[in-house]
């Protein structure tokens, strides 16, 4: 089973992506979520330390969050040296902002940018390449 | 006038005539003679005794002088002599009146010639002759008996007298006797070896050819007479040296001084020792002629003047101690000949001119100099100035008067030139010369300087300094020059243009001008701050100095004060010079407020798109999120039985998808402007050319188009792929969508390389555009012009519009309705790109 885990402030958001991801490959799936980046940050970097079997296998990561930025997250996380070596971690953002598309491609813990919404194609596509 | 009286003043012997030929003054008005009330004056001569006896008066000699007489005032003095004429027992006198000017003229005559006139009738005798000279009758043989000592006696001729001289000259005066019938005189020494006499003989015409002869014994008078002279030149006290010596150089008389003097040259046995003087001696009394002799004695100079007497067979010598002028002399010689060896060692002509402006000296430079004007030789000159060339002899003769009678120095300068034909200039200066002994004028001195080197240099420098003054009175450029004690040295005419005031100002600063024009002195202060600074830093300083003209006229000034120095590196002066910047100083505040505009537009403009970032950044973040939402959504929800609200979900769906678009075109456009800034590139439109067809495959096939280019491998341009993509992609999209279905769409692409810009244009044969009523739209947002014909979001013009101007070029569409359309985009070519057409 996939561990998917989403990052997002966006409770509706949250939702339309767990129902995606439930409807189109649910069999395959395990979502779980955290609308605080903080408590995010502090779950990853227990994952990190303790290579946790429920350590995700993707993350979807939402910019624009009010405690912590996606890119902050992001940046901590190096910071830390924060390593998860199985994780696949995606930028799913609702953000059309060219300057935000680059800068996510910058990181190197970052597979790829998503245009929100999630739809069935992007879903199958990131599975695809996990598989 | 002669004539004879008796001793009652009586006269009796007068020539009928006498009256007449007596002096007008001395006749009184009815012509009678006045010789009594002339004689009346005189009463010592004719004592009131009054003998008639000869002896009684035989050494009276009287003399008086009179007149002028009223009667002819101021015209003649006379003098009448009275002698006692010894002619016979009775006393009768003669009496010779003579007529003379001035006193000198009266005593001359009364001392020589009247008196030597009377004495030929002393002593005399008295005998007639006839026409043959015979002697006819003897009246007084005289007191000496002097015709017995002549041998004359009645019966004999003249011829026959023992004198043969004395007969000779009778016989050579008789003729003339007779025939003037005036009295003739004859003098003659009369010497034998028992007499030596002087007589005078006078010869007086008596009717019948008779004439009486008159002989006077003048002996004693003569005598009397060399004594006296001789004497007179013997004065005992004379301190000078008198001798006089016999031929064999003995001494017959000698003052003290002579004895002295003999002393001094030798003398033994009362005869001179010296050699030379008694060579002289013997010399002076053989050929009876004066001799001078120049003798130094124990160093003592003496002048000695030997005079011979050869009848008397001795030599005067009369001596001067001449040590006092001889040194003297020796002196001013030596002085005269060291004057002389400067004034011919001068460069400088010196000529001497006397007061009637004759030449009497010249230096030896005045030749050498006049050569050089083909002047030949000055020696034989007397009148300078008509033998120089006429200028420079009128010039010289003009200033010479007047040095003359102006009795000053006279200075003047000329040039001429000389037979090489070089102008040479000389300053003459034309000195009175004066005897201030005797305070004369002698003369001018002419000194003639050759100055043509100074002259020349002169005329350099002026030259020099005209040229300079040129350039310093026409630069465009304020100059003064300072002292360092700020006093004004030099000023420019740019500086202060009026002339009276620019004299006025110099040796001044400009607290004396501040007060002088009544002005506020800040601009000294200002001034004189910035100098002290350059004083005491030694280092030059510019400062802008703002001048407030009289008509109120702000004159912006930029000064500079630059320190010289001198050879010892003391500060000489500082120069100063200002430049008018104020047009400059103008168009830079002009400049400064419209920068300062500017930059308060530009905070606005920036403040605007600030704002307008924000927006943009609500929409891309805050906006998209909720849509992107809703599209998710409405996509996921799945259909349900109820229709209505299957069709109200689609709608839903519509709406959300159309807003996401419209969201996603506005961010599009808005980010066009971001990012000029960091994707500039070498990009080869080539790429771009076959990525866009490639892209519209499918749209190219479906309009069965023709799309030609003369684009090749080879054509790069530096720009921005992403908008160059957008470009050819909307370009030749729009001319496949509004293709003309009745005919075969043919779009031609084309580039064209230009020294400056890249042109790109887009044709299509297409249905085209009505211009006229949607040209201002073409480019605007969300403007759709055939609907109808094909689906379009009317943001792709606009879009790439917005592209082109960022970067900096700019889109231009020409269209006809039916015929199809052109799209040109010119672009500046920026960077270093070969590109080559096929």
């Amino acid at each position: 089973m996939l561990k998917i885990l989403l990052i997002d402030d966006d409770k509706i958001n949250n939702f339309l992506n767990r129902s995606v991801i439930d409807k189109h490959c649910g069999n395959e799936c395990v979502v779980s979520e955290f609308m605080n980046p903080e408590e995010a940050f502090d779950f990853l970097k227990a994952c990190s330390l303790t290579n946790h079997e429920n350590c995700p296998d993707v993350i979807f990561l939402d910019i624009n969050m009010p405690e912590m930025s996606g890119f902050e997250l992001l940046e901590m996380m190096d910071l830390e040296n924060i390593r998860l070596s199985k994780t696949r971690i995606f930028i799913l953002s609702s953000s059309l902002d060219p300057h935000d598309i680059e800068k996510s491609k910058s990181f190197e813990t970052v597979t790829d940018f998503i245009s929100k919404p999630l739809d069935k194609s992007k879903i199958e596509k990131v599975i695809a390449s996990i598989d | 006038m002669n004539f004879i009286i008796d001793s009652e003043g009586k006269v009796i012997d007068l020539k009928e005539n006498i009256l007449e030929l007596l002096p007008e003054d001395l006749k009184n008005g009815n012509g009678s003679f006045k010789i009594q009330s002339i004689l009346s004056g005189l009463p010592e001569i004719f004592p009131l005794t009054n003998p008639k006896d000869y002896k009684t008066y035989k050494n009276l000699v009287l003399k008086k002088d009179f007149g002028p007489f009223a009667t002819n005032p101021g015209q003649h003095f006379y003098s009448l002599t009275i002698q006692p004429l010894n002619l016979s027992q009775e006393a009768i006198f003669i009496c010779r009146i003579e007529k003379f000017i001035s006193e000198i003229d009266a005593s001359f005559l009364a001392n020589q010639k009247c008196f030597n006139l009377y004495l030929r009738y002393l002593n005399g005798s008295l005998f007639e002759i006839d026409r043959t000279s015979k002697i006819t009758k003897i009246l007084s043989d005289g007191p000496e008996g002097i015709l017995l000592k002549f041998g004359i006696s009645t019966g004999l001729t003249i011829l026959d007298l023992l004198d043969f001289n004395l007969a000779k000259k009778f016989n050579s005066k008789i003729e003339e006797v007779l025939e003037t019938k005036n009295d003739v005189f004859i003098s003659h020494r009369f010497r034998t070896r028992n007499w030596d006499l002087y007589i005078d003989c006078r010869l007086n015409y008596k009717e019948n050819d008779c004439i009486v002869v008159y002989i006077t014994d003048t002996t004693e008078f003569i005598k009397a007479i060399e004594e006296k002279d001789a004497y007179a030149k013997f004065p005992i006290e004379n301190p000078n040296p008198v001798l006089r010596a016999n031929a064999i150089g003995k001494i017959l008389f000698s003052n003290k001084a002579g004895s002295d003097f003999c002393q001094k040259i030798g003398i033994k046995n009362n005869i001179i020792s010296n050699k030379d003087v008694r060579a002289i001696i013997k010399a002076c009394l053989y050929d009876n002629c004066t001799r001078d002799l120049k003798l130094k004695v124990n160093k003592q100079y003496y002048f000695l003047n030997f005079s011979p007497n050869r009848e008397n067979n001795y030599v005067n010598v009369y001596g001067a101690n001449i040590s006092q002028q001889e040194r003297t002399s020796e002196k001013l010689q030596q002085k005269t000949t060291d004057l002389n060896a400067i004034i011919n060692s001068s460069e400088d002509v010196i000529l001497l001119v006397n007061k009637n402006l004759e030449l009497v000296y010249f230096n030896n430079q005045s030749n050498k100099v006049l050569n050089d004007f083909g002047i030949d030789k000055i020696e034989t000159w007397q009148n300078i100035f008509q033998e120089l060339p006429d200028e420079i002899g009128s010039l010289l003769k003009k200033n010479v008067e007047l040095a003359l009678i102006e009795n000053r120095i006279v200075r003047i300068e000329f040039n001429k030139s000389d037979i090489n034909l070089n102008s040479r200039y000389f300053s003459a200066t034309f000195y009175p010369a004066n005897d201030k002994l005797n305070n004369k004028s002698i003369g001018v001195c002419i000194q003639l300087k050759e100055i043509t080197e100074t002259a020349k240099a002169k005329e350099e420098i002026v030259e020099l300094k005209n040229f300079y003054q040129k350039i310093l009175n026409n630069l465009p450029t304020d100059i003064a020059v300072l002292s360092n004690d700020y006093k004004y040295l030099f000023i420019n005419p740019q500086a202060i243009s009026n002339p009276e005031v620019r004299n006025w100002l110099i040796g001044k600063d400009d607290y004396e001008y501040a007060a002088s024009k009544n002005i506020s002195t800040d601009f000294a202060d200002r001034r004189k701050q910035v100098f002290n600074e350059v004083v005491s830093t030694g280092l030059s300083k510019s400062f802008e100095d703002l001048h407030i003209k009289s008509d109120g006229k702000q004159v912006f000034i930029l000064r500079k004060y630059y320190p010289v120095f001198n050879k010892k590196k003391e500060l000489e002066m500082i120069l100063g010079y200002g430049l008018d910047i104020t047009s400059i100083k103008e168009s830079e505040l002009a400049a400064k407020r419209s920068e300062e505009q500017l930059l308060l537009v530009n905070a606005k403009l920036q403040k605007n798109y600030s704002q307008l970032m924000q927006y943009s950044y609500v929409v891309s973040h805050n906006l998209r999120a909720p849509i992107a939402n809703l599209v998710g959504l409405s996509n996921f929800f799945s259909p349900s039985e109820n229709e209505k609200n299957n069709t109200i979900i689609n709608h839903i769906k519509e709406s959300s998808e159309r807003i996401d678009t419209i969201l996603k075109d506005l961010n599009s456009i808005l980010s066009v402007r971001e990012e000029i800034n960091h994707s500039m590139e070498k990009i080869s439109l080539f790429k771009v050319f076959n990525e866009v067809t490639s892209d519209l495959k499918q749209e190219i096939e479906d309009a069965n188009a023709l799309i030609s280019t003369n684009i090749s491998e080879n054509c790069f341009i530096y720009s921005i792929n992403s908008f160059m993509h957008s470009v050819f992609y909307n370009l030749i999209s729009n001319a496949l969508k509004y293709r003309d279905r009745n005919r075969d769409c043919i779009i031609s692409v084309n580039v064209n390389f230009d020294v400056k810009q890249v042109t790109l244009t887009f044709v299509d044969n297409g249905i085209g555009i009505d211009l006229a009523k949607h040209k201002d739209k073409i480019f605007g947002l969300y403007k759709r012009f055939h609907k109808d014909v094909a689906e379009g979001t009317g943001v792709g013009l606009h879009l790439i519009k917005e592209q082109i101007e960022t970067l900096g070029g700019n889109i231009t569409i020409k269209s006809e309705l039916g015929k199809g359309t052109t799209f040109q985009v010119e672009l500046n070519e920026s960077g270093n790109v070969e590109n080559t057409i096929n």
